[in-house]
Order: structure tokens, then C-alpha cells, then sequence
């Protein structure tokens, strides 16, 4: 039974890292790109707080390598910075799961603030300097919509039994 | 031994080791970017799927056009396709014309290039990064480095490839640089992708150099990338500084980068082009 139902979570789960995906490279118009939450962490940070058995460093990783192909940038980027962060929400997992929604906002906040951060140095390598901080308003952005992917993920999750 | 419970220290290493190893080869082998052409594969349904609300809002205006419109374009496409003609009239004589003077000078003929069409299906979701995605790959015979044009200008060249995808790096990323000369006046020098949408800016140019607003610049086809001879850019801005040894220099694409759905994609960025120009 409990075998079946982790069959189950573990399409569940890349559906929703693949609705994810898809969301941040959704094209947005003019200076609305500058907004865009950061979907894929957002997912991942639900997942790891909800199913820590199931989603854990590999699953960042391969999820990683995903978001880097689909959006083309140096491949193994995502895959580094997607990992570091997962290891970070796991270090603080069991802070996480008790924190009310509001500082799990802030530490959202940060990890994809830390995110954002190490994909800009990263591709720098490649030649695309940014040169405003205006790249950190996703962290500000994924922060607010945080309680809302949380209740909808947990109301999914739920319905499914799946943990 | 606090952290007995926590996450995987070894795990975490090796997984951080890998990434970054594949990140070095990505940047550092040519090989290794051409096996990552069959594994951008994986992506490209997921790219699909993000185009394909647009193609569908695309495919219910296309049937939900009224009858005057179409009438109204169809007159105007008339019209301009009258206008072609008359210059590809003249364009005949005066490719002769042009064939002639060249024997004349002993200098080599130049060779037509041959396009293929594509369509946008992405856009990168990075504001630094000015790319775009288009449906035509490795299996249509693209190849990095390939120019790619609208029908106003250069919009910029293949940079990824994928079986069935590429990505095309827009003239205006930051990454960019076309080497170019003014129309009017002939004088080469680079027009470098300045990270914003509409400006293109050309660096070094001393404040006595003989540039007006306005002026076209097209493709001096040095550097073997992008054939002579296309436009690029219209300048915009010229400005002498008394303080500083080199102008300001700023122009915008001619292309409609933003807005251009079709591309053509140059396939014969022929040899000969760039010995006649040297």
C-alpha cells in the first residue's frame, strides 16, 4: 500500500516540478520579467518540507540539470545551485516544518536571494554581467506567493495522500 | 555527530563535485557541447508546451479574422509585392552591372546565399540574457554560428542546437558584438549588444569620425559570421564629450527583435565574401 502510494508521489511530484518549469519560462511581458517568482524553488522548497523521504538532494539535482537545459544556460548550474539550496531547507528541515508560513516566507526569501545570486556570478563566466541588483526582486516576489503554492501544494498533497 | 540526522554531507559533496565538473566541461569542451544537443532533446517537449498558448491565440486570430481585414491585407500585400518586384527589376541589371565591373577588376563573383525559415517558439526568461528559441535544429542542417536575419535586418546568430530547437543569441545581449560599417561613409568598426532591448553601442570612436543620426549600419562581413552587406542598425545617438577621448556612440536595431515571429536563417555565410572584403 504504502509502496504503491510513493509510486504515485513520485509522478505527482515531477508533474508539478514540469508545471513549475514550464511557469518560469512562461513569457512575460517588458519589465513583469523582472517579477517572476522563482517556481521551481518555490516547488522544491514545498516538497522538501512536506515529503523530506522522497525529494531530497538527488531529486534538486536532477531537477537542476532540467531547468538548465530548458532555459539554456551553463549546463550543471541549476544542478549546483538547486542542490546547495535543498541542502540548506534539509539543515533547517526540522526548523521549517514547525515555522508558521510567514518566516518560512523569510527563508524563502533568502534561498532563492542565495539562488538568484549564484546563477548571475555563474553566468557572468559566460559573458552576461548584470549590472543592477534588480535580479533579486524574484526573492522578494517568491516570498509573497509562498503561502499560496504552499496551501494549493498542500491541498494536492493531501487529497492524494501523499507524503 | 549533531548533525547524525540531518542531510548527507557525503552525498551533498559529490552531487556539488558533479555539477560543477559537468559546468567546466560545458564551458571548456566542444565535444562534450555536441553530445548536449541530444540531451537539450529532453527539454524541447517542455519548450513546446510553454509556446503553446501563444500558437493557440495565434491560430484563433488567424480564424476570427473578418473578411475586410483579410480584403485590406490582401490589397496591401499586393501592393507591396508590386513594389518588390519593380526592385528586384532593377536589382537584375544591376547584379550584372555589378558582375561586369567585377571581371573588370579581377575580383571574385559573390555567391547568393541560401535561407531557410524559422519560427520563434521561445523567448529566455532571463532579462540578461537575450535569446530566443526557434524550431529549427541540427536536423535541418543549422549549425552554431549561423547568422539569423527578419526581413529588416540581423537579428542575431545561433549560439545552441538541439535536434528539432536552437537558441539565437539576439544582437543586443550583452555577449554580442557585429562587426559592421556605416553605409554612407564605409567606416568599419563593432556594434556591441549593450543588455538592453533597443540599443546596440559602439565603443572607440573618435569624436572627429564622420557619423550623423540616422546613419545605417550594415554587416562589413569581416569575421566570417554574419555575410556582408545586411543592416543592422540605425544611430541614434551621437554625442561629443569634451572630457572623454572617445565619442558616444549609440544606434538601434533595425530588426524587430522583440516582435519578429519568422526568421531566416543564412545558410552559405560563404567564404568568398570575406576575402573580397579584406
Amino acid at each position: 500500500m504504502s509502496d504503491q502510494s510513493s509510486g504515485g508521489g513520485f509522478f505527482v511530484t515531477l508533474a508539478t516540478f514540469l508545471i513549475a518549469i514550464t511557469l518560469s519560462q512562461f513569457p512575460l511581458g517588458g519589465s513583469l520579467q523582472w517579477f517572476r517568482p522563482d517556481f521551481t524553488l518555490l516547488v522544491l522548497f514545498f516538497w522538501l518540507i512536506w515529503a523530506p523521504s522522497r525529494v531530497g538532494l538527488v531529486y534538486a539535482f536532477f531537477i537542476g540539470l532540467l531547468l538548465d537545459l530548458t532555459r539554456g544556460s551553463v549546463l550543471g548550474l541549476g544542478a549546483f545551485s538547486l542542490t546547495l539550496v535543498a541542502f540548506i531547507a534539509q539543515l533547517l528541515h526540522s526548523r521549517l516544518r514547525v515555522f508558521p508560513m510567514l518566516q518560512q516566507s523569510f527563508v524563502l526569501m533568502l534561498l532563492v536571494g542565495l539562488n538568484q545570486l549564484i546563477y548571475f556570478w555563474m553566468q557572468s563566466l559566460v559573458g552576461n554581467s548584470a549590472d543592477t541588483l534588480l535580479f533579486l526582486i524574484p526573492a522578494l516576489s517568491s516570498a509573497l506567493v509562498w503561502p499560496a503554492v504552499f496551501i494549493t501544494l498542500r491541498r494536492l498533497a493531501r487529497s492524494l495522500d501523499l507524503n | 555527530m549533531i548533525f547524525k540526522s540531518g542531510p548527507s554531507r557525503l552525498l551533498f559533496t559529490l552531487l556539488i563535485v558533479v555539477a560543477l565538473s559537468i559546468a567546466a566541461l560545458d564551458l571548456s569542451s566542444s565535444k562534450f557541447r555536441d553530445a548536449k544537443a541530444y540531451l537539450n532533446l529532453v527539454a524541447t517537449p517542455l519548450q513546446w508546451l510553454v509556446d503553446l498558448p501563444v500558437k493557440m491565440a495565434d491560430g484563433v486570430s488567424d480564424v476570427v479574422v473578418s473578411r475586410a481585414t483579410l480584403i485590406a491585407e490582401n490589397d496591401e500585400l499586393r501592393t507591396e509585392a508590386i513594389l518588390l518586384e519593380q526592385k528586384v527589376l532593377q536589382n537584375a541589371t544591376l547584379a550584372s552591372e555589378n558582375r561586369r565591373l567585377r571581371t573588370l577588376l579581377n575580383a571574385r563573383q559573390k555567391v547568393e546565399e541560401e535561407v531557410q525559415m524559422a519560427e520563434l517558439i521561445g523567448v529566455s526568461s532571463d532579462p540578461f540574457q537575450h535569446e530566443i528559441l526557434i524550431n529549427r535544429g541540427d536536423q535541418d542542417g543549422l549549425f552554431i554560428g549561423q547568422p539569423a536575419l527578419d526581413s529588416d535586418g540581423v537579428m542575431g546568430l545561433v549560439v545552441d542546437l538541439a535536434p528539432v530547437t536552437s537558441r539565437v543569441m539576439l544582437v543586443t545581449d550583452s555577449r554580442s558584438s557585429v562587426p559592421v560599417q556605416v553605409l554612407r561613409t564605409g567606416f568599419r568598426t563593432l556594434a556591441l549588444g549593450s543588455g538592453s532591448t533597443t540599443e546596440l553601442k559602439l565603443n572607440h570612436i573618435p569624436n572627429t569620425e564622420d557619423i550623423r543620426i540616422g546613419d545605417l549600419l550594415v554587416t562589413s562581413g569581416l569575421g566570417g559570421v554574419f555575410p556582408m552587406g545586411y543592416p543592422v542598425a540605425e544611430i541614434t545617438e551621437f554625442r561629443q564629450e569634451p572630457g572623454r577621448s572617445f565619442a558616444v556612440v549609440r544606434a538601434k536595431p533595425t530588426a524587430s527583435l522583440d516582435k519578429s515571429r519568422y526568421l531566416l536563417l543564412v545558410h552559405k555565410a560563404n567564404e568568398l565574401k570575406r576575402l573580397d572584403s579584406e
